[in-house]
């Protein structure tokens, strides 16, 4: 066997089994890795109208082929489950070194199910796996768990995946951590691992990856190596991590500034990657095998929070609890509510969003301070978000209500359509840091179209839209035309989401990171499919590739149309449309611009072959990808969703 | 001048980049066990090491190898391990000062870096590392440019201090 390890591990925690499940050849050239076994999983094995909490829900670690070998960036883990803050398909991806570690312990994906009768961790030493007490783990950080297990272990170079204390109390937007700060940030799988009283899984893989054809992949690997090192996008992040983007997204007016009312704030260099390096950077780190390596390690030397160390931030992470909800002027604020966010267990980027959501209505006069048991939410004020962090990861008070998520916190303070208007969320989850009226319209396409909702940057992650002004060229030879590299403008962009969408579904099955794409030229999808061949000795054609992520993406399509989401629900914040930007920043480029989504949609949707009434995945398309019995599920399920009682309801999480 | 490995500890981001170069290099497999360069993190902290042969003069593997199969080559610089006379011993892993020395887990004998014999772009570890912890240089210049990075230090430090001042 070349690249996979052929098998997975499947763990009942309610019965203590441990199941070692083989991988066919047919199955694995289907789906590949990652993404794609852990949607099928989902797919096939929770229904849609289960209870993401209900012990019988799975949570899927997905690894690629090329996990752990010398491609680029190859650490990353796909966590998947049926989320419990969208109520409906949600998987996220993590990097470190645990998941070439898992790999090396011989497995391509784990199944968690059932739920353990007290606290519990794994232990996956090579193909000796055992379920141990982790009654003296719960409560604990991340980190303390993370030392903790490795003296019990006796073993200090193993990798753990854990949760932090938000995962034990179940707030919807808990996340998983591997290696203590490298997190899978969205959809709340935290949550669903502390509800099967999981606390972590620690690992020791003693294996190796065999590769079908080690010369030709050691040649692949050193050409893309040899291009990383003179490249300007890997030499931006090396230098400042991903916080490099920050001074760029105040010129193009998409740093969200007060739940994206503005596009920047003047003094957005305090946080900049430039300053982040001067003042507080301890360490660059990089996850497996990456020749990029934008992992920072913060030390923050004065003020307040002097002597608060930890591992970030990333420019997601750090902008939600920052810009979003006023705080620049002094960046320590920042960091330290990035490492409380980190230490919790939280996604940064929803908890800085309902956080947000919740001074804009307090600004609105939707709220007051009755509602919210005294805090009085201003903007900037940086003793009440440090306070309802951790309101939220230990459910106190108010921060009980918007631990569930900013759209059911709406409802249960009773806010009704305002209350929505002002959470900028998609399908339930938040939007992340960017503001497509200024990022680029296809990137507000794909928050709209996304297939986990709230879709984030990742799901399509346009860099061609991002990049390619600095790259002349690149949006010709891959999509045949250069105008798209504008980012506000439509011409081009319903292809781009298509193509991009496609392309990051195969990337986050090969498990690599999306960095080590068509950012720049480094990696062009032809690379990848190049060292993906050597590495298994498959011999896929760039169509059947490409045709493995629209097949993944069409399937987790499907389980949305299963709950009755389709093109109602393919819908942007108003606030994109209805408000053009406004100025705040002197030198901003994008004042008045809305969000023309309705121009974009229409064209993607004959891209996708999507249905144009319901939105759900034609017949035609899901025969051709092998999907006879997704076509099954969904054939009946088109007239209710036309039905005149469909049509009124109003979704905002399922 | 002959080049060296030079580690630079201080800019290691842990990547391990050169573990899995290595590897394929010299096994066609990926493995952190068989690689002949390794590194330790400590994550809490957020600090690497980079561990590999730092190409001693007077080498410790060979001086107690009790066999003879550890010994310095002296036209490349570097103790090599003979696998036809090593016996297994470990004698060399326990006294390499560097935790350079690995042990094969099929043939359970030991093997180190062997620069990549041959590879004309020099060692891949020195090649693909992203942060310049790992460098192939020779000692003279690293020497030099050693001197100018510390005379650097002091000059920012004293200039910040003027500047508090």
């Amino acid at each position: 066997m070349y690249g996979w390890a052929g098998q997975r591990l499947r763990i009942d925690l309610t019965k203590g089994n441990i199941i070692k499940e083989p991988l066919s050849s047919e199955y694995r050239r289907k789906w590949i890795g990652g993404r794609g076994f852990n949607s099928d999983v989902i797919y096939n094995e929770v229904p849609p109208d289960m209870d993401p909490f209900d012990p019988r829900t799975r949570v899927c670690f997905g690894m690629g082929p090329v996990s752990g070998t010398a491609a680029p960036s190859t650490g990353r883990v796909t966590v998947s489950c049926k989320s419990p803050l969208t109520g409906g398909f949600g998987d996220s991806s993590m990097g470190g070194h645990w998941g070439a570690e898992v790999k090396y312990a011989g497995y391509d994906q784990i199944i968690i199910q059932g739920r353990a009768k007290k606290p519990v961790y794994i232990w996956m030493d090579d193909d000796k796996v055992e379920i141990r007490d982790a009654s003296h783990l719960w409560g604990k950080f991340p980190r303390d768990a993370d030392t903790i297990i490795k003296q019990e272990l006796k073993d200090e170079d193993i990798h753990i995946m854990s949760i932090g204390p938000a995962g034990e109390n179940l707030v919807r937007f808990a996340c998983t951590f591997n290696d203590i700060w490298r997190a899978a940030g969205r959809t709340g799988h935290g949550a669903v691992i502390g509800s099967k009283n999981l606390k972590g899984i620690a690992t020791r893989g003693s294996g190796s990856v065999k590769i079908a054809r080690p010369k030709e992949f050691f040649a692949v690997c050193n050409r893309l190596r040899q291009m990383f090192k003179n490249d300007p996008m890997k030499m931006g992040l090396y230098e400042y991590g991903s916080l490099c983007l920050i001074n760029f997204a105040n010129r193009d007016g998409w740093l969200p500034w007060k739940n994206l009312q503005y596009g920047g704030t003047p003094l957005a260099n305090n946080m900049s990657g430039e300053t982040h390096s001067k003042t507080v950077l301890k360490h660059r780190e990089g996850c497996y095998a990456c020749p990029i390596c934008c992992g920072r390690f913060t030390h923050i030397n004065e003020g307040k929070w002097a002597g608060e160390e930890f591992g970030g931030p990333e420019y997601e992470h750090a902008v939600p609890t920052g810009p979003r909800v006023g705080i620049i002027e002094d960046a320590n604020d920042i960091w330290h509510n990035a490492r409380l966010t980190n230490d919790l267990g939280m996604d940064g980027i929803e908890t800085g969003a309902v956080i947000s959501a919740a001074m804009e209505w307090y600004q609105r006069g939707l709220i007051t301070a009755k509602d919210t048991g005294g805090l009085e939410l201003e903007w900037g004020d940086e003793a009440v978000v440090d306070q309802l962090i951790q309101d939220i990861a230990y459910r106190r008070g108010f921060g009980n209500i918007l631990a569930d998520g900013g759209d059911r916190a709406s409802d249960k303070l009773g806010l009704g359509d305002k209350g929505h208007y002002y959470t900028i969320t998609t399908r339930g989850m938040s939007l992340p840091g960017d503001d497509p009226r200024g990022l680029g319209f296809g990137y507000g396409l794909s928050f709209a179209v996304g297939t986990r909702g709230g879709c984030d940057h990742l799901r399509s992650l346009c860099c061609l839209e991002l990049s390619g002004a600095l790259y002349p060229g690149l949006n010709t030879k891959i999509l045949g035309d250069e105008r798209p590299a504008k980012p506000t403008t439509t011409v081009g962009k319903p292809y781009m989401v298509y193509y991009e969408e496609n392309q990051k579904t195969v990337t986050d099955c090969l498990n690599v990171c999306c960095f080590t794409t068509h950012w720049s030229y480094a990696v062009l999808t032809q690379d990848q499919l190049d060292y993906f061949n050597a590495c298994t000795g498959m011999d896929m054609t760039l169509e059947e590739f490409l045709e493995v992520g629209e097949r993944v993406y069409n399937l987790e399509r499907a389980y949305w149309a299963r709950l009755m989401s389709g093109a109602r629900e393919d819908v942007v914040p108003e606030r994109f449309t209805k408000e053009p930007m406004p100025q705040h920043v002197d030198y901003q480029t994008n004042v008045g611009a809305t969000l023309p989504i309705d121009e974009m949609l229409p064209k993607y949707y004959k891209y996708r072959d999507y249905e144009p009434g319901t939105g759900f995945p034609s017949e035609r398309t899901l025969k051709k990808l092998g999907l006879d019995y997704v076509a099954d599920d969904i054939r009946p399920l088109r007239k209710r969703y036309m039905s005149e009682s469909e049509q009124k309801k109003k979704k905002y999480y399922y | 001048m002959e080049k060296v490995l030079i580690y630079d500890q201080e800019k290691c981001t842990g990547c391990r980049s050169c573990v899995v170069g290595c590897s394929l290099y010299h096994e066609g497999e990926c493995s952190k066990i068989l690689s002949r360069i390794n590194v330790v993190r400590n994550e809490r902290s957020g600090e690497s090491f980079v561990a590999g042969c730092d190409l001693c003069t007077d080498p410790p593997c060979a001086a107690v190898c009790p066999t003879g199969a550890c010994a310095l080559d002296p036209k490349m610089g570097i103790s090599k391990i003979d696998q036809n006379k090593c016996i297994g011993c470990r004698e060399c892993l326990i006294h390499c000062p560097f935790g350079a020395i690995g042990i094969h887990p099929v043939n359970k004998k030991s093997f180190k870096c062997d620069l990549c014999e041959g590879r004309s772009e020099g060692p891949v570890c020195a090649d693909w590392c992203p942060s310049g912890a790992i460098t192939w240089v020779s000692p003279e210049i690293a020497a030099k440019t050693k001197k100018r990075v510390k005379l650097q230090e002091r000059i920012n430090a004293a200039t910040k201090a003027k500047e508090v001042s």
